[in-house]
């Protein structure tokens, strides 16, 4: 689309003229003028991206029951705040090479995770999930293949792919949950060849395979693409989360691997068992870190 | 365990804490995200600022209205930043393709004109005989401050140092 209807469409609340800007802050901005100025734009974004706005707040209507509106409204911002610093980090660590400071919670499951032979990397919407990716392949020396939705505009989401590969330096390759089966077959493929496979699993988005369940005893739709790939590859699924701590600060959590056998029932069966012990680990961390579940469209 | 290592919380960007870190401990390191040093100077900026324009005002509102051209000035405050950052930018491109700046990161050079401005409305308002020049006078102070550190810092042996 070109005219001017494309050239506005830059600045729309998921337009790429903010992705630029924050780009051109971080190069710009001194380290100190930063927080002020994520402040403000927190303000902003809490006013005209009012439909990521009342998403929050619904979600947070299920996750903090017993709060009023007016709480859930002061929390919402929060979380968009939250979000603003995720953001600005991960941009900061891709302009200006930077360092996170990060601790490990379940070291032993990174570890493994680390040396396995096909694994899935099952994460969600929490924190910040872009570094989370970059980090461990840094570190690790490993090639990640990253699943994601795309974002709704054409070049935010080409900001945010180059963005990606960037953090990554080269050993983050992105796909997209929507390209379809033949996604499926080239990512078990992938994982029979023993790369590792990192999928979001907290939000449907697009025309995916979907499973209701349960989380804070309200039902929830999570996808499951991730499950029927670690069933049909035999690999294990870890869940993991990189929250934020404070300034450049992170904390990665790895849970114990979901591990899917084919236990000779009905293949429904077994996914929904795993299925119910990743909305178990889910809840746990979205209990504890609310104010990161970065799931801008209603979950419940 | 750290990924990767990180330098910070071990050391201060400005000259001042650097300064009496080294005389503390020996050594000091350059390097930005120490928790206060993130936080205070930018608060302290958009307070300057917005006292500033308050000043200029030198407007009679009491009450609600106060507060509601409080919140317009705290948020015209910002906008004014805004636009000082990107006309700094500009100016900071034409400087570079003129070899006038060479070396200086763009961060660094927007950080001399956000301090020199802020420096300016301090000044302005230490002149002024409200309570608001307490503010005007902190804030210059603690530059006069940074300033003598650097200095100091510059001609301190550099054995013992390890500026990043």
């Amino acid at each position: 689309m070109s005219g001017p209807t494309a050239h506005l469409r830059r600045f729309a609340v998921r337009g790429v003229f903010w992705r630029q800007y924050l780009d051109w802050a971080i190069i710009n901005v001194p380290f100190y003028f930063q927080p002020p100025l994520l402040f403000f734009c927190t303000i902003f974004f809490f006013f005209f991206a009012a439909a990521t706005r009342r998403a929050v707040v619904a979600n947070l209507a299920v996750v903090r029951p017993g709060s009023s509106g007016l709480v859930n409204h002061f929390r919402a911002f929060r979380t968009l705040h939250e979000f603003a610093w995720a953001i600005t980090d991960a941009a900061t660590f891709k302009l200006k090479q930077g360092t996170v400071a990060c601790e490990i919670d379940g070291a032993q499951f990174l570890d493994q995770l680390a040396t396995a032979r096909g694994a899935i990397v099952l994460t969600a919407h929490i924190g910040n999930y872009d570094l989370g990716a970059g980090l461990f392949a840094q570190k690790f020396g490993r090639e990640i293949r990253m699943v994601r939705a795309p974002e709704a505009d054409e070049k935010t989401e080409a900001h945010l792919k180059s963005s990606l590969q960037e953090i990554g330096r080269g050993a983050v390759r992105v796909d997209y949950a929507t390209q379809g089966a033949l996604l499926s077959f080239d990512l078990l493929s992938a994982l029979r060849l023993g790369e590792i496979v990192s999928i979001q699993g907290d939000r449907i988005a697009g025309a995916v395979a979907e499973t209701e369940a349960r989380m804070f005893g309200a039902p929830v739709r999570i996808p499951t693409g991730p499950f029927i790939l670690a069933l049909a590859a035999q690999v294990p699924l870890y869940p993991l989360f990189i929250t934020r701590r404070g300034y450049r600060r992170y904390r990665i959590i790895v849970r114990e691997p979901i591990v899917t056998l084919r236990s000779g029932r009905e293949r429904e069966r077994d996914i929904e068992a795993a299925v119910a012990r990743w909305c178990s680990v889910l809840q746990e961390v979205i209990t504890a870190h609310w104010e990161q579940w970065f799931a801008f469209t209603r979950g419940f | 365990m750290r990924l990767p290592d990180s330098p910070i919380r071990t050391g201060f960007y400005f000259a001042l804490p650097r300064l009496l870190t080294r005389i503390a401990r020996g050594h000091s390191s350059r390097v930005e995200g120490h928790g206060v040093e993130t936080y205070l100077p930018g608060i302290a900026i958009l307070l300057i600022t917005f006292l500033f324009f308050f000043d200029l005002l030198d407007t009679p509102f009491v009450g609600w209205k106060a507060f509601l051209l409080g919140s317009a000035l705290l948020l015209g405050a910002f906008v004014f930043w805004l636009a000082a950052l990107y006309l700094n930018s500009v100016v900071i491109r034409l400087a570079r393709a003129g070899r006038i700046i060479r070396t200086l990161p763009d961060n660094r050079a927007q950080s001399v004109l956000i301090c020199g401005l802020t420096t300016v409305f301090a000044w302005s308002l230490a002149q002024t005989d409200s309570a608001a020049r307490f503010a005007g006078i902190a804030w210059l102070m603690a530059i006069a401050l940074n300033l003598t550190a650097a200095l100091l810092l510059a001609f301190v042996p550099p054995d013992r140092i390890r500026d990043e």
